[in-house]
């Protein structure tokens, strides 16, 4: 299934760049952040638990995010929030992320010429 | 609302973690939260109580291999915290070392007015004992903990449980005994120290120095500040039989089973225990405190197999039951009917 392979590659590497987005809406906890997620895919993206949760903590660690335990809503959560490393981070990955995209676009507008584009 | 499931992983999952108590905690709060929460949304939207707990579970994956994900972030933070501090830490540590630690005992030690000062002449007034710690025994909370020391004066047991607040991992000041072996003059005899960035073990051998009756060691995970009187807690010798653990296993897989098991068991022994495995019995050096918790973690194994034991054994049944109705239908020379599909 080589469709289902790059639909993960692509997930990996542009899974930071999702949460530091997510993140800079507003603080929020990790389910918050998997939902979000998932309704701006429209339910196509889910980012696992078991993913999100190690990814967080390493943010935390890179000093990108800080967080604070809040009974919000009657439940304790861990809330995350952006820092303004994690906000550089953002715009660099942001850019880089722009870039490539825009590669891709341009050898496929060439690669198949007429095809509907999603550039406006 | 806490599901038995959950606290069944969340409880595996804390058990494989590398890190201190606090941290532990902190992950399986993080992680209980989110559970519960997916689970509820699960639900509303029509699943059935087991099938949202599974689904629930599922998206996080095995245990195993989450517990180490969270160790190794956590791991690579404290490496970068402690790069950190020796790049940042030139000036500091020059400075750190020109104050050195003054630390003044009282001359008169409360309750044995006299007899230092007898002794005074043939040597040293307080008999000190050698500060020099084993670390390489000591976890990493405790190990890597600094601390700035400001003590003037200060009442020896507010010394002590400061010293006990600055590490990361949980801590247990024996208090009933240091009063009967101290007393309150003991307790309250002035400190004085001070030292900026000072590991915390250091601090520590020195405030036992200022009194020989006190000791302090590490249990099962947690700082234990105590009497030098007080044993430490008698390690025992338990057998474990976990036959029945492997019970599906084909004999083969089961040596490596073992070693499984025995691995999960191994962060619940604390600093002093070990486990040797006799074909299919553990046996268990540790703690009483140890113990339990080994007890409680095979109880969850227990558990968590229960589950495949009854779909095992409910697949070679119904193998068991074909067979039969395969050898019938030869006998008797009828085709196989769907009637005689027992339903469940």
């Amino acid at each position: 299934m080589p469709d289902d392979r790059l639909q993960k590659d692509l997930l990996r590497g542009s899974l930071d760049l999702m949460v530091l987005s997510v993140l800079a809406e507003g603080s929020t906890y990790g389910y918050g952040i998997q939902k979000r997620i998932a309704a701006v895919s429209g339910g196509a993206v889910r980012v696992q638990a078991g993913t999100l949760y190690p990814l967080l903590h390493r943010l935390e660690a890179d000093g990108a995010v800080r967080c604070r335990w809040d009974r919000a809503g009657g439940r304790a959560r861990k809330w995350y929030e952006l820092t303004a490393a994690g906000r550089r981070r953002l715009r660099d990955q942001a850019s880089q992320w722009e870039q490539h995209a825009a590669t891709i676009r341009q050898l496929l507008e060439a690669a198949l010429p007429g095809r509907p584009s999603t550039s406006s | 609302m806490s599901e038995r499931e959950f606290e069944i992983y969340l409880g595996l999952l804390t058990r494989l973690l590398k890190l201190s108590p606090r941290q532990r905690q902190a992950i399986e709060q993080e992680l209980r939260a989110h559970l519960e929460e997916r689970l509820e949304d699960l639900m509303e939207k029509g699943y059935a109580r087991d099938d949202a707990i599974a689904a629930a579970l599922e998206e996080f994956g095995d245990a195993a291999g989450l517990a180490d994900e969270f160790t190794r972030v956590a791991r690579t933070t404290r490496r970068r915290r402690r790069i950190m501090q020796t790049s940042i830490g030139t000036l500091a540590a020059a400075a750190a070392l020109a104050l050195a630690f003054t630390f003044m005992l009282p001359e008169h030690r409360p309750g044995v007015p006299d007899q230092p000062r007898a002794q005074a002449d043939a040597g040293p007034v307080v008999e000190t004992r050698d500060v020099a710690v084993d670390e390489s025994s000591l976890p990493d909370w405790l190990r890597e903990a600094s601390m700035t020391v400001t003590f003037d004066n200060t009442p020896l047991h507010e010394a002590l449980r400061s010293v006990a607040e600055s590490v990361e991992g949980d801590f247990f000041i024996n208090q009933p005994v240091l009063l009967a072996t101290l007393g309150d003059r003991g307790l309250a005899q002035p400190v004085t120290m001070r030292a900026a960035e000072a590991d915390v073990v250091t601090v520590l051998s020195l405030l036992m120095e200022a009194d020989e009756r006190l000791t302090y060691h590490v249990v099962d995970d947690v700082l234990v500040i105590t009497a030098a009187s007080e044993p430490e807690p008698t390690i025992t010798l338990k057998p474990y039989d976990v036959s029945d653990l492997l019970e599906l296993e084909p004999a083969a897989a089961r040596p490596a089973t073992m070693q499984e098991i025995t691995s999960v068991l191994a962060p619940s022994l604390g600093d002093r225990g070990n486990i040797g495995i006799y074909r299919y019995v553990l046996v268990v050096r540790a703690t009483p405190a140890a113990h339990e918790q080994i007890k409680q973690t095979l109880d969850m194994l227990r558990l968590l197999r229960r589950d495949h034991l009854r779909e095992a054994r409910a697949l070679r049944r119904e193998r068991v039951e074909a067979a039969e109705r395969e050898a019938q239908n030869e006998r008797t020379g009828r085709p196989p009917q769907d009637h005689m599909t027992e339903e469940q």
